[in-house]
């Protein structure tokens, strides 16, 4: 999306995290999709980890 | 170990899970039929806990058993009689047995035997006393220990014999298949077990007209299961709990066999993890109060309840009982919106458990610990709240979602085990 657009057609939101922004979006009318996403419990490194057992491809 | 190990243990525990068949078979006195039960000993929900760390409702409730025992005549003596170290105290879950709530399980309480039939393996519950005042729940006046002795004299022999009849004519109480009714009737087996219990009830009275139709109490005992809507509750955790039990140890497993609260700790057991807890402060749970209560009065989660959790019912299965949202505090998209997120914790969907309105999709079943940690998901239970301090009783219901870091202690020690 050009700058030109953004600005003559809207934003198309897709958020990420805590509800609030997504909320005031939709209270304000601006068509948003709210992924539900947290960040893994464990550190990063133990992730790795389970996911390296479990045989998943690791960049 | 590799995707293709933890994959296969994963369904090789899913699968065993599934084929277990659960019944009732018989009832006992604690004493006569629990493993290793010794005597002076109290069995409680959740992981190990002392005295010194007991919260009021397992306090009231220990306080209430002592009473009922007999091995004190008053609450006051009853409490000295603990705090000076005169009782034994265990997990409900080391000894083949679960408890709703407190889960509090002393010698002379009649408790449901439950079989599963492959294995032979057995598992144990109390009988459920309804609600109110009543032991699980922490009370311990005069009304409950009276309740408590009628149970063992009048209720227990009645339907010991009726359950004995039962058997004779048709074998074990087929109680997977009685699950599976409830949740196409409105049940999710832990808040709400009026279904379950009416299909009890169904089962059981020929067989108890059968055995005791000279008995001038068994209307007593029938008005008694048909008063209380939670009758189900006690046999359908000892049901999941032998279900889980015949998984076993299963090497490279992430799938979890055991949840359980004891009102300070929150724990849970790992197929491939042996018979370890990893345990965390237990959740202060955020429910709907009943009138007269404040935030304040919540005791920390308790109960071995999460055990239905475990066995793909319950708050897993929320979705398939709209009559109770409300009572927790919810809409029946909640429920809806509950269920579909258990999906991507779980190892698999439940081929016995169906749920109508999800166009009879199976119940979210076997949670899968690495999917936990890695998804930042945790369980969530839909349970009763107690009050924080002894004798007081109930004071709510509601969702509640397990605390993360048990989940992050046992991936830690997953690693550990399975990087050698």
């Amino acid at each position: 999306m050009s700058f030109k657009e953004l600005l003559e057609d809207g934003p198309r939101v897709v958020n990420i995290g805590m509800d609030r922004f997504y909320l005031d979006l939709l209270d304000q009318e601006v068509p948003a999709v709210k992924v539900n996403w947290k960040p893994p419990l464990v550190k990063s490194s133990l992730m790795e980890k389970l996911k390296r057992l479990r045989g998943d491809d690791i960049e | 170990m590799t995707l293709n190990n933890i994959e296969k243990a994963n369904s090789v525990a899913f699968d065993k899970l599934l084929r277990a068949e659960p019944q009732i078979v018989d009832l006992g006195l604690a004493k006569d039929v629990i493993p290793g039960f010794g005597e002076k000993m109290i069995l409680h929900a959740g992981p190990p806990l002392t005295w010194e760390r007991m919260s009021g409702p397992i306090i009231g409730a220990v306080t209430g058993a002592i009473l009922y025992e007999g091995w004190a005549d008053t609450p006051e003596k009853a409490r000295a009689f603990a705090a000076e170290g005169n009782v034994s105290f265990d997990p409900c879950h080391h000894h083949n047995a679960v408890g709703p709530m407190a889960g509090i399980v002393s010698p002379n309480l009649p408790v449901w035997i439950i079989e599963e039939k492959n294995s032979g393996k057995k598992s144990y519950a109390t009988l459920n006393e309804g609600l109110g005042k009543v032991l699980r729940m922490g009370a311990f006046s005069d009304e409950v220990i009276e309740r408590l002795h009628w149970m063992r004299e009048v209720l227990y022999p009645v339907l010991k014999n009726g359950i004995r009849r039962y058997v004779a004519d048709n074998g074990g109480l087929n109680l997977k298949s009685l699950i599976s009714q409830s949740l196409h009737m409105g049940d999710e087996l832990h808040n709400r077990n009026r279904a379950a219990t009416s299909l009890l009830i169904r089962s059981l009275v020929p067989s108890l007209i059968d055995a005791e139709s000279d008995n001038p109490d068994l209307s007593k005992v029938v008005r008694f299961m048909a008063g209380n809507d939670h009758f189900f509750l006690n046999p359908g955790m000892a049901a999941a709990k032998v279900s889980l039990d015949s998984v076993g140890y299963v090497e490279g497993s992430s799938m979890l066999t055991v949840m359980a609260r004891n009102g300070t700790d929150f724990g849970i057991q790992v197929a491939g993890l042996k018979n370890r807890w990893f345990t965390c402060q237990a959740a202060l749970p955020d429910v709907l109060l009943f009138p007269g209560f404040t935030k304040e009065d919540v005791n920390r989660d308790i109960g071995d309840s999460a055990i239905m959790e475990t066995y793909g019912v319950g708050g897993f299965a929320l979705a398939a009982a709209p009559a109770i949202v409300q009572f927790v505090g919810g809409t029946p998209q909640d429920a809806l919106n509950y269920t579909k997120e258990m999906y991507e914790i779980c190892v698999g969907e439940n081929k016995h458990f169906t749920i109508p309105s999800l166009n009879f999709r199976g119940t979210p079943t076997g949670i899968d610990l690495i999917k936990v940690v890695e998804t930042g998901i945790t369980p969530i239970l839909d349970t009763g709240a107690a009050h924080r301090e002894a004798g007081k009783g109930q004071v709510g219901a509601g969702i509640v979602r397990m605390p993360s870091e048990a989940f992050v202690k046992a991936a830690e020690a997953f690693v550990e085990e399975y990087s050698k």
